[in-house]
């Protein structure tokens, strides 16, 4: 009876490994988007007092996880809507964004993602989070990110803030 | 044949560190874990809260619990506090329940108007000149708003929300 058991918990314990193994070798759409954002966010994200160099080198990279026809739209409380197209115009931004803001950390949390026909396009419900280090304020901010799959790599073609609260 | 004598008493180090019987330990961990993740998951999400949308009833730095059971029995009321989704549950809006579905309100001045009647807001402490005009919630519709109207209304996140957005209410 005993021997059985642990023949049973080998077992269990054997397939939850090759479950994982086989998980982190051949990852499904949705797990392959989580860590193209991921991937994103490191990228937008800067290191206190990092070098141009590394800067270029980053906005070079960002253009692996965009589309060419990239749209962003924001609006954020106290500021007017700003909307930003086209790949070249908004790694711009983001060099210029990386210059300003020291240190910048950013994160996409509750990542709920909905895939689209053919698994061809996905539609991301995420909040940003970004913070500073040494301010006290993060900031927060509910977006939608469309995404579409090029040469088998998944690139933000919009990305657009929501209103948590509409009025 | 003689009866086996009294079990020895395990040594004190060993009693510290897993009790007299380490079967026993780990059966009363699993349950308290089991117990902690269903209450701490389903029922009372732990929040701490950042921010002074909500000063001066509640503070930065501050930690309470959202209770999603608070309306398995009837539906939300004016002057809940709630927390409100955002993408999902890991970072939630806390705010003033303030009008309820089907309520027309307006803001004249920092003041609320419900229905045309001046709202009563003990916990609104500073008042700066907040405009809305008159607006009717949809039937599913509740309008939140921070307990800090002392703020800047172009900087103070509020409006109104769906009831599938609001996760809870706040414990205290």
């Amino acid at each position: 009876m005993k021997s059985r058991l642990q023949i049973l918990a080998v077992a269990a314990i054997g397939i939850a490994c090759l479950v994982f193994l086989f998980q982190r070798l051949f990852p499904n759409e949705e797990r392959r988007i989580r860590k193209r954002l991921d991937g994103l966010a490191s990228l937008v994200a800067s290191a206190e007092g990092g070098s141009t160099a590394r800067g270029l080198l980053a906005a070079d990279r960002l253009r692996d996880y965009l589309t060419s026809d990239i749209e962003i739209e924001i609006e954020v409380p106290g500021e007017r809507r700003q909307t930003f197209s086209g790949r070249q115009d908004i790694i711009r931004a983001a060099l210029a964004a990386r210059a300003a803001y020291g240190g910048l950390k950013v994160a996409f949390l509750d990542v709920r993602v909905t895939l689209g026909p053919g698994n061809e396009s996905a539609s991301v419900s995420t909040t940003v989070r970004a913070s500073q280090p040494g301010q006290r304020d993060v900031f927060y901010q509910e977006m939608k990110l469309t995404l579409q799959q090029e040469d088998r790599q998944w690139r933000v073609r919009k990305a657009e803030t929501v209103k948590s609260l509409q009025l | 044949m003689s009866a086996p004598g009294p079990r020895p008493e395990p040594p004190l180090w060993r009693r510290l560190v897993y009790g007299r019987s380490l079967k026993r330990t780990l059966l009363r961990a699993a349950l308290l874990m089991s117990v902690a993740f269903v209450v701490f998951r389903f029922i009372l999400i732990p929040v701490r809260i950042e921010g002074d949308s909500m000063a001066p009833t509640y503070r930065d730095g501050g930690v309470n619990f959202i209770n999603q059971l608070a309306y398995a029995r009837h539906p939300p009321r004016r002057g809940d506090v709630v927390g409100v989704m955002m993408a999902g549950r890991r970072v939630m809006l806390f705010k003033r329940i303030v009008a309820l579905p089907n309520e027309r309100f307006s803001i004249a001045r920092g003041r609320v108007f419900i229905d045309g009647q001046p709202l009563d807001e003990p916990y609104v402490r500073e008042r700066s000149p907040w405009e809305i005009t008159p607006r009717t919630l949809g039937p599913d519709e509740y309008l939140l708003i921070g307990d800090n109207r002392g703020m800047d209304q172009r900087l103070h996140v509020f409006g109104a929300a769906k009831a599938d957005r609001i996760v809870g209410k706040v414990l205290w």
